[in-house]
């Protein structure tokens, strides 16, 4: 893939990703064909302030990790009170993080 | 996930369970005012679709199924997982197997099936209705 696109790509996603995970996704990006740009610009990544956001609503009830995918720790959040008040306060500050893994994740589909 | 990471949430989140449930046996033993410790209820005055089930677990631990019944019927399913989660966990440990790991992401994908989790969410929303008019 040309360094433009990829540079691009990556001026537009980067918040949707760790700072050192930029680096490899750079890296695997150049090497990938140009028909997959279109598919990586289609994939649709969750945005960071949006999950956080959505914690701070409605993370006691689980939804910002049924939101991530992570439905059995979205139960599990829901059936013990956000886990007792504690998990919803630790999520406020672990959920941007967890998103940004789980885009790296649906990204490694893509490149791998 | 990896299955190592997993178990040890589990089990982390079994023995936080199992200490909260002692906790509130040994106050309400001793007639203590138990800690309120949902947000949702302190901020808006309104239980949780959750609130009671640590009633609940105890009531059902006793024997008391139909008080278990009024105070949350998510009690049920909960003191099953509290149950069966960290022995099947304890098990493959032992047995060095990876049954429950493969188990939880069929069961993820199961709930996300939508007319399952719909049907759940009904059945969450009718509970916790039930729950509001009850408690008043």
């Amino acid at each position: 893939m040309e360094a433009q696109k990829v540079d691009m790509f990556l001026m537009m996603n980067a918040k949707f990703f760790e700072a050192h995970q930029i680096p490899f996704i750079r890296e695997r990006m150049l090497a990938l064909d140009d028909s997959k740009y279109i598919m990586l610009q289609a994939a649709g990544f969750k945005d960071p302030t949006i999950s956080l956001v959505v914690s701070l609503i409605g993370g006691h009830f689980g939804i910002d990790r049924f939101l991530l995918g992570d439905t059995g720790l979205g139960v599990a959040k829901l059936l013990t009170c956000g886990g007792l008040g504690i998990w919803t306060i630790i999520d406020w500050f672990m959920i941007m993080g967890r998103t940004r893994e789980v885009n790296f994740e649906k990204l490694q589909q893509f490149l791998m | 996930m990896s299955r190592r990471k997993l178990y040890i949430l589990i089990l982390c989140f079994a023995l936080a369970g199992y200490s909260w449930v002692i906790l509130n046996h040994l106050l309400l033993k001793v007639n203590n005012p138990v800690p309120d410790i949902c947000l949702f209820r302190q901020v808006t005055g309104i239980p949780c679709p959750s609130c009671g089930t640590t009633h609940a677990v105890l009531s059902i631990v006793k024997g008391n199924f139909r008080q278990a019944v009024n105070e949350n019927i998510l009690g049920f399913p909960l003191t099953l997982i509290m149950i069966l989660f960290p022995a099947w966990i304890i098990f493959d440990l032992v047995r060095k197997r990876d049954s429950f790991y493969r188990f939880y992401f069929l069961a993820e994908s199961i709930l996300r099936k939508n007319w399952v989790a719909w049907s759940g969410l009904a059945v969450l929303l009718i509970n916790w209705g039930w729950h509001i008019f009850r408690t008043g």
